[in-house]
């Protein structure tokens, strides 16, 4: 036989003699057994000296082809059974991948505090810092700083809780708005300095039922500069609720009125649940009231010594319990501070 | 306060309907809390006389009665008791329907047939609950077509009216901000009935007084705004008006109607008196003809012209608007005020509201439409300070202790007096709606602890709350709000849902509840804190512990006394973390600085060490750092132990070195050598031995 017969009986042979090896061991022997220094391919070129000039470079190319066929078939059988091993050992790492799992348990936030953080965000991001004030006020900071005396029929809408101290003299009150953090940071303020503030805080009114509770969550938010604006206070709020409520849902400013503030306005945004035809959420109005604003009274400003005619101001205020109430459809405000995990857990 | 928009359209010529009425009142500022559209398909009712009643033959509690509508006799069962012979009352005829839709057929009554049914109000739809049939005036025509003479088809406007508008709390007032320059005050022009005069006061929630001149006075009231006060001799009736300051009224709170009460408060305009007397003086003659009306003057409140000083530019920078003088001087002139030279005379019904121009101001943008004024966003578009330290502290502890497994709480900050710590320092709320809620938390274990109950309570297997609040309390002159961090937990770090081979319970145990104490820390790098043991009494004696950062505390750590719990109806442990977040915030802060770190492997040595129980740990730690600062890089524990074997006050640890030298590859030479001559120390500093 010549040595090219040779040859392409070995191309023949080979590849199903590859391709029935079992383990990464005997392939490795067929290996050394066919293209090994002492192997099959070795043996055959031995031959090469008694061939003719003519002759040897067609054998040269023909045994390099099969060298590299043989190669390739090899590497590619390794991958298979190097594959099929680790399938067989895995194999063995049954599991039920319907069994329960096993984590970390994840806590929840609070509805009320989730709402809150959600309001305080969008206003930090437009330059609201936030500031924060005591609960436990006097009739000054709560009422009169407020523009709003005593004997003011405003004061009925506040029903107030108050505080017996003993051996403090100054009358004391549970504060019933944040807005006393208003006058606390103003008496700060130098002579031009402009105020950007968010103040959250818990506020408390002596009155309860399912939609009241003795203790909730107000943010105050406050602006003070050389002419600000009715229509920037119109702005920044319909910014605030396009980003709380839908970038598409209506939003309307009526006249209102607070000692505090004027002018007064009450916004108010299309029911979440009818989108205004009018349900029972909204009372049938098509509108849910979210929060209460207006124009720096000018009588503040003269409360804490800041010049009416130099400066102006907006400031607004809004329930966090209320806006929750109505996002996630809540009927009963105890359920906030009941702190029943199975409400909690659901947020 | 309720409206009768019948009422309102005698005053000023309004062709809306009531839900434009409603939609132009609140864009104007006047909120509207309700509509109440009354008869709206009620028809079919008729006057007529009782000429006879029969007893029922089958009950006892029916009648039957003969009904004269002025030409037929009607045969009507009616149930009611205040019914007599001669007396004239409305009744729906079959075919009627009344006022809550129901249409009248003929029908029996326990055997005996009724063709129609005698009303009371509230089959009429003018009140909400009545006593019985009502009994008409014996004056009044049968056979009157009810629903058209009696006006029962009306729209009544609940309004919430403001503190600041005090003239809208009348008809006239309504009206005047509907149509404030074509209104109707002359007061003989509309004549109301007696009848009408108590259907049209019962509609607005006012209860009739016994008397007509009495009736006419409340009419008059709710009509015009002004009290009026009536007199009844035999010979004549008085008739005044006074006139109050209000300020003098809020602060005395004299005993009257409270209808009454609450226009002086608000303020009435001081020039309606004398138009309220004339129309009640007219009412009265035109309703009781024999009787003599004295009119009584009474002192007049002398108000000085009030003027407001404005400027147009002012009050267009104010809004946001650039309107011209003329628009605004426009709308002050149609509001009533007298607008010369920049300044503006305040109609007498605004005198108590209106004070500077921003007042002024107000009513340009309701009346141009808070609608028509563009929106812009602030000039100073950027933040004027940081958030402050706690806040930024209470966000990253409030993000952070979910992850860990922890729930947010939220509890009110009243508790009942006996869960005080210090009564003494307490702060007690005066008015409190209940003594469970009448003291101010001087503690957040006060409020956490009722919540850890009512879970377990209600069913839930474990609790792991955590809430950032205040606290209150007296310290010496002052009232001091401390913002604490409060953790409440009754499981292990993790609660496995099933127990399997590589899965141990964990019991709640000291130890986790010291590691989410570093945990949290971890946010406050710069701290470095020591733990000592507690004085607490609520706290459990041995496994717990104070937090201090060098000599301040700042919190506390550890199982609750289970007599603790006990008072709250709590029988498993709970284990308790409190820091003081106010405090912490203060504590002076190093700021963090790179350190450059060794690029040397770490050699370990473990050691198992044989020490008396009651050696802490810590003590061992600091007696192998004190030795090799340099190489020790840090101290392990990883196996802790005690037995009968070990004797009875023994216990066993293993411990782990990590050797590191900063500059170096340690070789094993010197790693031996460092290894052996620090266990020698140990053993001879501390009561311990090598095992
Ligand atoms: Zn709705």
């Amino acid at each position: 036989m010549s040595i090219l017969n040779t040859l392409d009986t070995l191309a023949d042979t080979a590849p199903p003699q590859i391709q029935a090896t079992t383990t990464l061991q005997e392939l490795e022997d067929l290996r050394v057994q066919l293209l090994g220094k002492k192997g099959q391919l070795t043996d055959i070129l031995k031959g090469m000296a008694t061939v003719s000039n003519e002759e040897r470079p067609l054998i040269g190319q023909k045994a390099n082809h099969i060298k590299t066929q043989l190669q390739d078939a090899l590497d590619q059988r390794k991958t298979q059974l190097e594959a099929a091993a680790w399938e067989s050992e895995l194999q063995g790492d049954q599991t039920d991948i319907t069994l329960p799992s096993r984590r970390t348990r994840l806590g929840k936030r609070h509805p009320t505090n989730q709402t809150l953080q959600d309001v305080i965000a969008c206003f930090t991001r437009l330059g609201f810092s936030l500031k924060e004030g005591p609960d436990i006020e006097t009739d000054y900071y709560n009422f009169e700083a407020l523009n709003i005396p005593e004997h003011h029929p405003a004061r009925a809408m506040h029903d107030t809780f108050y505080l017996n101290t003993g051996y403090l003299t100054t009358g004391h009150v549970l504060r019933t708005h944040t807005s006393p953090v208003q006058i606390h940071e103003m008496e700060k303020l130098e002579p031009g300095q402009a105020l950007k503030i968010i103040v959250p805080g818990k506020v408390y009114r002596c009155d309860a039922d399912v939609t009241h509770s003795p203790c909730f969550h107000q943010v105050e938010g406050l602006y003070v500069d050389k002419n600000v604006s009715f229509a920037q206070l119109k702005g920044t709020l319909s910014h605030f609720l396009k980003e709380m409520f839908g970038a598409k849902r209506q939003v309307r400013f009526r006249p209102s009125y607070f000692p505090f503030t004027e002018p007064s306005t009450e916004v108010d945004v299309a029911c979440f649940k009818c989108s205004g035809k009018g349900c029972n959420l909204c009372k049938q109005t098509g509108w849910l009231e979210i929060l209460g604003a207006g124009m720096v009274n000018r009588n503040v400003f003269r409360s804490v010594k800041l010049d009416p005619d130099q400066v102006t101001g907006f400031a607004f205020g809004l329930g966090i319990e209320r806006i929750a109430m109505l996002r996630y459809e809540i009927n009963d405000i105890r359920l906030f501070t009941e702190n029943d995990y199975r409400f909690l857990e659901q947020f | 306060m309720k409206f009768s928009l019948n009422w309102i359209k005698d005053l000023a010529p309004i062709t809306l309907g009531a839900q434009d009425v409603a939609d132009k009142l609140t864009q104007m500022g006047i909120e509207v809390e309700g509509i109440h559209r009354c008869g709206q398909n009620i028809k079919g009712i008729v006057t007529g006389k009782i000429q006879a009643i029969h007893p029922h033959p089958n009950a006892d509690k029916l009648r039957i009665t003969e009904f004269f509508d002025g030409s037929t006799t009607h045969q009507i069962v009616t149930g009611a008791q205040n019914v007599q012979v001669g007396d004239i009352v409305p009744a729906s005829l079959p075919g009627a329907v009344i006022a809550n839709g129901m249409s009248i057929k003929p029908s029996a009554l326990r055997g005996v047939d009724s063709f129609g049914m005698l009303c009371s109000q509230v089959e009429l739809g003018i009140a909400e609950a009545s006593e019985g049939i009502w009994i008409l005036p014996a004056d009044t025509a049968l056979g009157l077509d009810v629903v058209s003479a009696f006006e029962l088809q009306d729209d009544i406007l609940d309004l919430a009216i403001l503190p600041n508008r005090g003239d809208c709390q009348s008809i006239l007032g309504i009206a005047r901000e509907l149509s404030p320059t074509s209104l109707n005050l002359d007061p003989g022009a509309t004549h109301p009935t007696p009848l009408m005069i108590t259907i049209r006061l019962t509609r607005c929630g006012i209860t009739p007084a016994k008397t007509l001149p009495e009736q006419i006075a409340q009419y008059v009231l709710h009509e015009l705004g002004q009290p009026l006060e009536v007199t009844l001799t035999p010979t004549k009736i008085q008739l005044s008006a006074p006139q109050l300051d209000p300020i003098a009224v809020r602060k005395s709170k004299p005993k009257m109607a409270q209808e009454s009460l609450v226009r002086y408060e608000k303020g009435i305009d001081p020039n309606v008196a004398p138009v309220a007397l004339t129309r009640a003086a007219a009412l009265i003659a035109a309703l009781t003809p024999n009787q003599s009306i004295e009119i009584q003057d009474s002192a007049p409140l002398q108000l000085p012209e009030k003027w407001i000083p404005y400027s147009a530019d002012a009050i267009n920078r104010l809004l946001g608007l650039s309107l011209d003088k003329t628009v605004i001087d426009g709308i002050l002139e149609q509001l009533g005020f007298t607008s010369i030279n920049s300044q503006a005379k305040v109609p007498s019904w605004r005198y108590y509201d209106i004070q500077e121009w921003p007042c002024l101001a107000e009513e340009i943008a309701r009346i141009h439409g808070l609608d028509q004024i563009p929106t812009s966003l602030p000039d100073n578009a950027l933040g004027v300070e940081p958030n402050t330290a706690l806040y930024t502290l209470t966000q990253k502890l409030e993000a952070l202790l979910p992850t860990l497994g922890a729930t947010q709480l939220c509890t009110l900050p009243m508790i009942p007096p006996q869960h005080l710590q210090n009564p003494d320092a307490a702060l007690i709320i005066q008015n409190p709606i209940s003594a469970e809620e009448s003291a101010m938390r001087d503690s957040l274990l006060a409020s956490a602890l009722p919540i850890v109950s009512h879970n377990l309570r209600h069913g839930a297997s474990y609790f792991d709350g955590f809430e950032i609040a205040k606290i209150y309390h007296k310290s010496g002159d002052n009232i001091q709000e401390e913002t604490q961090l409060i953790i409440v937990t009754t499981s292990g770090p993790q609660q496995a849902p099933y127990t399997g081979p590589e899965i141990a319970q964990n019991k709640l145990h000291f130890s986790h509840l010291k590691g989410r104490v570093e945990t949290l820390l971890e946010l406050t790098r710069s701290i470095q804190v020591s733990f000592n043991k507690s004085e607490d009494p609520r706290m459990h004696p041995v496994q717990s512990a104070q937090i201090l950062s060098g000599k301040t505390l700042i919190g506390t750590l550890g199982l609750l006394h289970p007599q603790t719990s006990q008072k709250f109806d709590i029988d498993v442990p709970v284990g308790v973390i409190i820091l003081n977040l106010s405090t912490i915030v203060t504590l002076p802060s190093k700021g963090l600085k790179y350190q450059p770190f060794s690029k040397f492997p770490i050699i370990e040595r473990d050691i198992a060490l044989l020490a008396p129980r009651d050696l802490s740990f810590e003590r061992i730690v600091q007696t192998l750092q004190k030795n090799k600062p340099k190489l020790l890089k840090n101290v392990q524990l990883f196996d802790l132990y005690s037995d009968d074997k070990l004797g009875p006050d023994k216990k066993s640890l293993a411990i782990r070195l990590q050797y590191q030298d900063p500059d170096t590859t340690l070789t094993d030479d010197v790693i031996n050598a460092t290894h052996q001559e620090l266990v020698q120390k140990l053993t001879l500093t501390l009561p311990v031995s090598i095992r």
